[in-house]
C-alpha cells in the first residue's frame, strides 16, 4: 500500500513539474514600442533583448523602433485600435490619455521601483497625479558640447557668463570658425535650448507650477519674466548662426560637429555616443549654457529611457520580468557602456567619457534643474505649439521677444478656447 | 436551340450596352464603396463626439466640433496653405509637363529616352523624394547658391515643398500630354499652314482646344492630389518652420486625431475637407467638360 501511495505521489509530483515546465515554456511574444532609433541605442537594446531571449527561449520580441516624432501618434493609434504594446517607452505625463484609459500599470510601491532608490525628482518624472507609472533606465542632461581641439587652438576656456560666451563666439567667428552647429529642423532642439535658462530660473524662483498654470490658462507668459530672459539669451546665442541652422537634421548636425565644422553644439547626453562614433579621435567637453546674472547655471535633467508597462497586457508578468532583467546592474551597465547613457540603476559602475561624467557629477551634486520637480510639464497640444512657436523664433530672427511671447500666448489661448 | 434563343427576352441595343458598362463598373464601384465611402460615412458619427482616440468612451457634442473648426484660425490657415500648395503644384506641373511634351512628343530614339528619364521621378515614392530633396537642398543647393535651404525659410518653405512635388509629377503630366498631342490629326496643322497660320496661332487655335481632355485629366487629378497633400510636408517640414507655416488640411486632421488626442475634432475637419474636395472636383470637371472639343 505504502509503495502504491509513494508511486501515486511521485507521479503527481512528476505531472505537476511537467505541467509547470510546459506552462513556463509557453511561447510568449512581448511587443515593445520605443523611439531608441539611433543605431547605437538600437543595437544596444537589441543585444539586451537577445540576452534575455537566451535565458528565456520561449519569449520572442516584437520590438519596434520609431522616430520620436511619429512615436506618440503610432502609440495612440495602436492603443485606440486595441493593439497596445506590452511595454512602451515614454514619460507618463506625456501619455495621460493612455494612463486614463487604463493601459499603463500603476507601479506605486512596486519592489522594482523601490530597488532603484530614485530621488524624489526622479520619482516625479516617473509619475502622474502622485502615482508611479514608469521605470527608468538612465537620465539625460543637455548642455553645450564643445570641440576641445578648437578651444585649445584659440586659447579658449569654458565660459561662465553670457558675456564670456559672446566674446568666445566672436573670437571663433573672427578666426573663420563657426561657433555653433544647429539642427533646428527638429522642433525638440529650440525647446531644449530655451529650457537651459528657463528651467533653472523658474526653479530658483519657486515657480514649480508655471507650466501647470500656463496650460490651465490661470497664468500668462508675461507673468513669467524668466520666459523672456530665456528667449533673450537664446537670441544672443543665435547671433552666431550658419546657413544650415534650420535645415540640418539631427544626424547631419552631429556629423558636422564630429567633422570639426563648428566649435559647439547644443545637445544632450543621449547624442554623445553617436557624435563620438562619427569620429572617435575628436575630444569633447561640456558646459552648462551660461546666464547673464553672474550666477552659475544648472544642467537640466530628465529621465531618458523610461518604460511603461501595459496593465491590460496578457503578458504582464513576463513584461515585468523583462523589466527586472533590464534594470539589473549587469544589464543596465551593459546599456550604459554601449550608449554612454548615465544610469539610474544602483550598482552600475561604468567608465564614462568626460562629457557624461560632467553630467553625472552635476546630478550627484544636485547642481541640476530636474523636470520631475515641476508640478506638470508641457504636454500634448501645448507642447506641440510651444515647440513650433519657438522654432519660428529661430527661423525668423526679426521677431522680438515680445512678439514671440504674444504669439505663444495666442497659441495657448486658442487651445484653451477649443476645450 | 433556335427555339430556346427565340424564347429569351429581347433587349434593346442601348439596354444591352448599359448592362455591359455596368458589369465593367461594378467591381471598381464596389471596391470604392467599401474602402472609401463606407469608412467615410462611418466616420461621420465620430465627428459629433469628443472622442480622444484612446478611450473606449466619448461624449456626444453635437455640432460643437464643426463650430470650433469654423472659428479656428489654425484651420483656416491650413486651408490657405493647402490652396497655396495646390496652385503651385497644378500650375507648374502642368506648365512643365506640357512644355516638355511639346518638345519631345515626336517619336525618336532620343525623345523616347528623354521621356523615360523625365517620367522616372514619378516611380519614386513621394516620401523618398522628399527625403532625398531635403538632403539635396541642405547639402547641394544651399552651398552652391550661398542661400539657406528653402525648407528652412518661412517665406519659401511652401515653394520648396511644391518644387519637390512638381519634380516628381511633371513627368506624369508630360505623358498624358504626349498622348493627347499625338492624337491631334496632322491635317489640321497642314490646313492651318495653307491658311497662313503661324506657330502661336496653331498652338492656341488647334493644339490647346484639341488637348482639353488632357488638361481635364491632369488638372482634376493634381487638384485632388494637391488638396490631399500630406507625406511630402510631413517628411520635409512637419508643418514648420514655425507654427503652421506649411500646415496643410491633411496634416491638421492628422495632428488633431493622433497628436492632440482630439479624434472627434479631427474627424469633423476630415468631413469638411471631403466636402471641399467634392465641391472643387465637381466645379473643375464641369468647367473642362464645357470646354471640351469633339475631335
Amino acid at each position: 500500500m505504502k509503495k502504491l501511495i509513494s508511486l501515486v505521489l511521485a507521479l503527481c509530483v512528476l505531472l505537476g513539474a511537467a505541467s509547470l515546465a510546459m506552462a513556463q515554456e509557453e511561447p510568449v511574444t512581448l511587443t515593445i514600442l520605443h523611439y531608441m532609433g539611433n543605431e547605437v541605442k538600437l543595437n544596444a537594446f537589441n543585444a539586451i533583448v537577445e540576452g534575455y531571449r537566451a535565458l528565456h527561449p520561449n519569449v520572442t520580441f516584437d520590438s519596434q523602433a520609431l522616430s520620436q516624432n511619429e512615436y506618440i501618434t503610432q502609440l495612440r493609434t495602436r492603443v485606440g485600435a486595441g493593439d497596445a504594446p506590452d511595454i512602451m517607452i515614454g514619460q507618463p505625463a506625456q501619455y495621460t490619455d493612455i494612463i486614463q484609459a487604463g493601459y499603463v500599470m500603476d507601479l506605486t510601491g512596486n519592489p522594482l521601483v523601490d530597488k532603484l532608490n530614485l530621488t524624489a525628482a526622479d520619482i516625479g518624472d516617473c509619475s502622474w497625479e502622485g502615482k508611479v507609472y514608469a521605470l527608468p533606465l538612465d537620465f539625460k542632461t543637455y548642455g553645450v558640447i564643445y570641440n576641445k581641439a578648437i578651444f585649445e587652438k584659440y586659447g579658449l576656456s569654458e565660459p561662465g557668463t553670457q558675456d564670456e560666451l559672446d566674446a568666445l563666439c566672436k573670437t571663433l567667428a573672427d578666426n573663420g570658425v563657426d561657433p555653433w552647429i544647429r539642427n533646428y529642423s527638429n522642433v525638440t532642439y529650440p525647446d531644449i535650448e530655451v529650457r537651459a535658462i528657463l528651467w533653472p530660473l523658474l526653479m530658483e524662483n519657486g515657480k514649480l507650477d508655471a507650466f501647470e498654470k500656463l496650460m490651465s490658462g490661470e497664468a500668462k507668459f508675461t507673468d513669467y519674466p524668466e520666459f523672456a530672459k530665456a528667449l533673450e539669451l537664446w537670441g544672443r546665442r543665435m547671433a552666431y548662426g550658419r546657413m544650415d541652422d534650420m535645415s540640418n537634421d539631427t544626424t547631419m548636425a552631429r556629423q558636422a560637429m564630429a567633422a570639426g565644422q563648428a566649435a559647439m553644439i547644443y545637445d544632450g547626453t543621449w547624442a554623445f555616443a553617436q557624435i563620438q562614433g562619427f569620429n572617435p579621435d575628436q575630444r569633447y567637453g561640456m558646459f552648462a549654457v551660461p546666464r547673464d546674472d553672474g550666477k552659475p547655471n544648472q544642467y537640466c535633467v530628465q529621465l531618458d529611457q523610461i518604460f511603461m508597462v501595459n496593465g491590460q497586457s496578457a503578458h504582464v508578468d513576463q513584461a515585468m520580468d523583462f523589466m527586472a532583467y533590464l534594470l539589473s546592474p549587469d544589464v543596465a551597465g551593459q546599456w550604459s557602456a554601449a550608449t554612454n547613457g548615465p544610469s539610474v540603476v544602483p550598482g552600475v559602475t561604468v567608465d564614462m567619457p568626460e562629457v557624461i561624467h560632467v553630467a553625472m557629477q552635476a546630478k550627484e551634486n544636485n547642481n541640476i534643474a530636474h523636470a520631475g520637480n515641476f508640478t506638470a510639464q508641457l504636454s500634448g497640444e501645448y507642447l506641440n505649439n510651444w515647440r513650433a512657436v519657438l522654432q519660428g523664433f529661430a527661423a525668423d530672427r526679426t521677431l522680438t521677444v515680445e512678439a514671440l511671447t504674444a504669439e505663444m500666448q495666442a497659441a495657448f489661448d486658442e487651445i484653451n478656447a477649443s476645450k | 436551340m433556335q427555339a430556346r434563343r427565340a424564347s429569351l427576352p429581347r433587349f434593346s441595343y442601348a439596354r444591352r450596352r448599359g448592362f455591359t458598362y455596368a458589369c465593367f463598373v461594378t467591381p471598381a464601384l464596389a471596391l470604392y464603396l467599401l474602402t472609401v465611402v463606407v469608412p467615410f460615412l462611418q466616420g461621420i458619427p465620430y465627428s459629433l463626439t469628443s472622442w480622444n482616440l484612446v478611450s473606449s468612451q466619448s461624449a456626444f457634442v453635437g455640432l460643437k466640433n464643426y463650430q470650433s473648426l469654423l472659428g479656428s484660425a489654425v484651420f483656416w490657415k491650413s486651408i490657405g496653405n493647402t490652396f497655396q500648395f495646390a496652385v503651385y503644384y497644378i500650375l507648374f506641373s502642368n506648365l512643365l509637363g506640357l512644355g516638355i511634351a511639346l518638345l519631345i512628343c515626336r517619336s525618336s530614339r532620343l525623345n523616347n529616352l528623354s521621356r523615360t528619364l523625365i517620367f522616372m521621378p514619378y516611380v519614386v515614392s513621394m516620401l523618398t523624394a522628399a527625403f532625398v530633396w531635403k538632403y539635396l537642398f541642405n547639402t547641394v543647393y544651399s552651398p552652391l547658391f550661398g542661400v539657406p535651404s528653402p525648407l528652412g525659410v518661412q517665406s519659401q518653405a511652401m515653394l520648396g515643398i511644391a518644387a519637390i512635388s512638381v519634380w516628381r509629377t511633371s513627368g506624369y503630366c508630360m505623358l498624358i500630354y504626349i498622348a493627347a498631342l499625338q492624337g491631334v490629326p496632322q491635317e489640321y496643322y497642314e490646313a492651318a499652314s495653307v491658311e497662313g497660320a503661324n506657330a502661336r496661332q496653331k498652338f492656341f487655335r488647334i493644339t490647346v482646344p484639341m488637348i482639353v481632355p488632357a488638361f481635364s485629366v491632369n488638372v482634376s487629378l493634381l487638384l485632388a492630389w494637391g488638396l490631399k497633400v500630406f507625406d511630402v510636408v510631413m517628411a520635409t517640414t512637419n508643418g514648420g518652420p514655425g507654427r503652421n507655416t506649411t500646415l496643410t488640411m491633411s496634416m491638421f486632421i492628422y495632428n488633431n486625431i493622433f497628436g492632440n488626442s482630439k479624434a472627434g475634432y479631427g474627424q469633423a475637419a476630415a468631413v469638411l475637407m471631403t466636402l471641399i474636395l467634392l465641391a472643387l472636383s465637381y466645379v473643375v470637371s464641369k468647367f473642362f467638360r464645357s470646354k471640351g472639343v469633339d475631335a
